[in-house]
């Protein structure tokens, strides 16, 4: 699992000082930029396709996800009715990918979103305000800061009733410190710039200002940002799954299906490993996208 | 200033011998090549200034010479001779060896030129431990000594200093410090004034004129700076479009320069004592860029004189004069074109 | 350097509270009510009342938090529900074995990131760079719980290289060997993605220092390649890569705890499971505590590395 806040600054450190955009440390891979499409549109098409094939999974001609055979028991890849083979009760795994993706995908998405809105809020008003705000904000997300965010993810949701929606608001708890530091940043960056402070002294209002100038320059990075979490998101998702803390049995994602498979791990690998391979192509995928965004976007360092 | 020429008709080994040099650069839109065809000795004891536009070739020679060329630059063709050795066969180990110690170069980039973390003292002295195998204390007191040489005052403390605490101007000596530590036979310097304050330039001149004067090494200055050549060649190359047009003593190219390129680069630098640098703006229109060129002379689309021929024909250079020679149409068919060069 | 770690720990104070507050809080907010927890289902209304003001449970949040950080400061963490042994008893071995876990990792993550992005970096452009980009950038994306199963189904299960699971064999374990034997398969699967990580950012940063001016000039003194790239490239790529390290301790953290989990390394990761399974909150809180406090400290200590190692503010 890749960290989010690679790209933000010092560890535990102090928020308050000036964060680039990224380390200083930015370096092209050795991939020629068609290379780079080629692989982004790869990438992209997989990724279509696996989303495309979760939100129809109620109506391909698949197995009901749920539905036990007591007869194929950990079937291997390629038994006859189920392709993919079935897990250690008897359900089509094929069917069980498709179902269980929607819950990965779901559980890596909206958290991001609903964090990055959050964090937008917060984060512009502590760079924007400065001062007490910001720094009241500031130390509360420190606090926040000296967890590892997938432990904090993990103690949220062990805490708490276990459940899809646990596990979403866990996730979304441990970004939001995250993505709040960068819009601050952000913003702060922004609000200093001499235009800004032009605009502020020819007496335009706060609203204003903030519409015009200040959210345009200051939200662009933050919004890349937040989509190179997508990815990780669903790796932090599936462990969270893995430990049981999200979408309860019968049904599962790919996460839980792992956890599943592990108690069979040596007679019928495939039932670990399928899902598995789920996560980590869909997870690259979103990676790739989202350093392919993050290049043409915000060209910096 | 006054230098007396070598006694003449003498033959004088050459430190360096360049045959043919070619160097491409293999570029998205095409093959670059830099340096076409450049044939020059390097003499013991002589300053030769190479002198040219930027995109010339010169800067590129120079590296080149080192083999310090790097990709997509590559050394395609040539011969470049150090007393009987023929570098371009050298292993990269062998190579190693060579520089810093029996060649050095000297960049323009003074600023940038040394490590942030090591202290200059340090930088100074790696060229003794490498090549000479001299442990720390008595590379230090060599050190010490040739940051004295080239000017740092209070040499003994500032070894331990570190390069942010320094000037350009201090940089550049320090730099050249490292360069000569180990008694190089050719000193290379690439633009060593270009980057620095107009002060500071005749300062780092003197130096490197005083060290050679003392050393008796061979220094070959890449320069765009007129100015320079004046006050410190004793022959000169002049460069275009990655060929040598004309070269020269000093004394002939600013009395009787032969190449139209030469002479605008005089008209348009003023007159010869200058020492103020003075880039080449007058010659209308731009130097071509070295890719897919036509057959024919590189000057053509900017000289005066254009003969027919040039357009087909490659000039070859012809001495036409001991020590002086010239690659242009023109002086071929014999006209004595220009007279000699009034003096401002 | 006195000067700053003073400074630092003096700013960790309100950290410290704030942390320790937040862990409090998160247990107070835990669905269910403790002393049905503790009495049963069966118990009556009264019984629930006493015990509830016994435990301190009507107080103001504040006032309890006080109380319950007094108590820890004591070393009294509490009684475990599920196993009715005192909290800390638990906790305390398990640190250790956490650390051991977690150190190993770190070794392995600093070599290999180092080791593979200071060759791709040498060799920029090569089959051998290419294929650590790639490699690296794929490993990042494998979550290491199922990493871990991965690594077990075939070195343990299919070549039985290494055990199953576990810190020591059962029958004649315990040794400092056998102890290896059991970190290399937990090591690994904690240090495959930091490693990955720090494997791009070391090759950026040597990238990157490999284009300056001042390395074109030690080649042009003569110095060999080898020298180039471990000495003068290497000196001035670490605080960048000293910083990134530091940031991978979090994931590292993160990673002991699925690594425990898969291998049933004796930890607190896998405390702070087997608690979350069986509803143990004062463990919970205990083991959260520890990792966080843990966390803390590991930063303070990379801090620590990080300014000793950057030239710049140590001479002029």
């Amino acid at each position: 699992m890749a960290d989010p806040s690679i790209w933000i600054g010092p560890p535990g450190g102090d928020p308050s000082t000036p964060l680039p955009m990224r380390t200083t440390v930015t370096h092209r891979r050795p991939l020629s930029a068609l290379r780079r499409n080629r692989l982004m549109l790869s990438a992209l098409i997989v990724l279509l396709l696996i989303v495309l094939l979760t939100v129809l999974a109620p109506i391909l001609p698949i197995h009901d996800p749920f539905d036990a055979d007591p007869l194929q028991h950990n079937a291997p890849i390629g038994t006859s009715a189920y392709p993919l083979g079935t897990d250690n009760q008897g359900r089509d795994i094929l069917s069980r990918l498709l179902w269980g993706g929607r819950i990965s995908l779901l559980v890596g998405v909206a958290p991001t979103v609903l964090a990055t809105v959050v964090s937008l809020l917060l984060g512009t008003l502590a760079g924007y305000f400065g001062s007490l705000l910001d720094q009241i904000i500031m130390r509360v997300l420190d606090v926040f800061f000296a967890f590892p965010l997938v432990l904090l993810a993990i103690a949220i949701a062990g805490i708490l009733n276990p459940g899809i929606p646990t596990e979403m608001l866990a996730i979304t708890i441990v970004l939001v410190p995250y993505i709040s530091r960068l819009a601050r940043t952000s913003t702060a960056q922004v609000a200093g710039l001499p235009y800004v402070e032009a605009a502020r002294a020819s007496g335009a209002g706060t609203a204003a200002i903030l519409a015009r100038y200040v959210l345009p320059n200051a939200v662009p990075p933050v919004l890349v940002y937040a989509t190179t979490l997508v990815g990780l998101m669903i790796v932090v998702g599936s462990g969270l799954s893995f430990l049981g803390l999200g979408v309860q049995p019968p049904a599962a994602d790919w996460g839980a299906m792992v956890g599943d498979g592990a108690v069979v791990l040596r007679k019928a690998a495939h039932v670990t490993i399928l899902p598995g391979l789920m996560i980590v192509v869909t997870a690259l995928a979103f990676n790739i996208i989202g350093d392919g965004l993050r290049d043409v976007l915000d060209p910096r360092g | 200033m006054d230098r007396s020429p070598e006694a003449g008709g003498v033959d004088v080994e050459p430190l360096l011998a360049v045959q043919d040099l070619r160097v491409e650069f293999q570029l998205e839109t095409g093959r670059l090549k830099a340096v076409d065809g450049v044939s020059f000795t390097v003499l013991p004891g002589r300053v030769l200034c190479m002198v040219g536009e930027s995109g010339s070739g010169k800067s590129v020679t120079a590296k080149a010479l080192l083999r310090l060329t790097e990709p997509p630059g590559h050394i395609v063709a040539g011969s470049i001779r150090y007393r009987a050795v023929e570098l371009l066969s050298l292993t990269g180990k062998d190579m190693e060896r060579l520089r810093g110690d029996r060649i050095s170069i000297v960049f323009q980039n003074a600023m940038t030129s040394l490590n942030p973390s090591f202290c200059v003292g340090d930088q100074v002295a790696e060229g003794l431990r490498l090549h000479r195998g001299l442990d720390r204390k008595t590379a230090r007191k060599r050190a010490i000594a040739l940051l004295s040489e080239v000017g740092i005052p209070d040499a003994a403390r500032r070894y331990r200093a570190y390069p942010h605490q320094f000037s350009g101007g201090m940089r550049q000596r320090v730099l050249i410090a490292a360069a000569i530590a180990c008694q190089p036979d050719i000193l290379i310097a690439d633009e060593p004034t270009t980057a620095l304050d107009v002060s500071v330039q005749a300062q780092i001149l003197r130096l490197l004129k005083r060290l050679q004067d003392e050393r008796r090494n061979a220094l070959l200055i890449i320069t765009h700076d007129l100015g320079v050549v004046a006050a410190i060649a004793d022959d000169v190359i002049v460069m275009y479009a990655g060929k040598i047009v004309e070269r020269a003593p000093v004394t002939a190219l600013f009395d009787r320069p032969q190449h139209p390129y030469t002479r605008g680069l005089l008209d348009a630098a003023g007159s010869r004592g200058h020492a103020t640098a003075r880039s080449f703006a007058p010659i209308p229109g731009q130097p071509p860029i070295a890719i897919d060129l036509p057959a024919g002379c590189h000057f053509r689309e900017r000289c005066r004189h254009a003969l027919p021929e040039c357009a087909t024909r490659t000039p070859v250079a012809i001495t036409i004069a001991p020590e002086h020679a010239v690659a242009c149409h023109l002086a071929a068919a014999g006209q004595p074109f220009f007279a000699e060069r009034t003096v401002a | 350097m006195l000067n700053y770690l003073v400074k630092r720990l003096v700013g960790l104070i309100p950290v410290l509270f704030g942390v320790s507050f937040l862990v409090f809080l998160m247990v107070q907010l835990a669905p269910g009510d403790v002393t049905t927890l503790l009495l049963g289902p069966l118990a009556s209304e009264e019984a629930k009342a006493t015990l509830r003001q016994a435990l301190g449970l009507d107080l103001p949040i504040v006032v309890q938090y006080i109380k319950w950080l007094n108590a820890l400061l004591h070393g009294d963490f509490g009684t475990s529900i599920a196993t009715s042994r005192g909290v800390l008893e638990l906790v305390l071995p398990r640190i250790g074995n956490t650390l051991i876990l977690g150190g190993a990792s770190l070794v392995i993550t600093v070599v290999v990131g180092f080791a593979v992005g200071l060759a791709a970096a040498a060799n920029r452009g090569s089959l051998f760079d290419r294929l650590s980009v790639s490699t690296v950038l794929v490993i990042g994306n494998i979550p290491p719980f199922w990493l871990g199963l991965v690594l077990s189904l075939l070195f343990a299960l299919q070549f039985r290289w290494f055990p199953i699971s576990g810190m020591t064999s059962l029958n004649n374990g315990g040794g400092f060997s056998d102890v290896i034997w059991h970190l290399v398969l937990p090591a690994v699967t904690t240090a495959a993605a930091p490693a990955a990580v720090v494997t791009r950012m070391v090759r950026a940063a040597v990238l990157e220092v490999l284009r300056q001016d001042y390395i074109q000039v030690a080649r042009a003194r003569g110095v060999p390649e080898q020298t180039i790239l471990l000495k003068h490239a290497l000196r001035n790529a670490l605080p960048p890569i000293t910083t990134i390290v530091g940031l991978q301790l979090g994931y590292l953290l993160g990673g002991t705890l699925f690594s425990e989990v898969v291998f049933a390394w004796p930890g607190l990761g896998q405390l702070l499971y087997t608690s979350i399974v069986a509803r143990d909150l004062p463990v919970i809180q205990a083991a959260v505590l520890a990792i966080a406090l843990s966390f803390v400290l590991i930063n303070l200590a990379a801090d620590l590395t990080n300014q000793m190692l950057d030239p710049r503010s140590s001479h002029g």
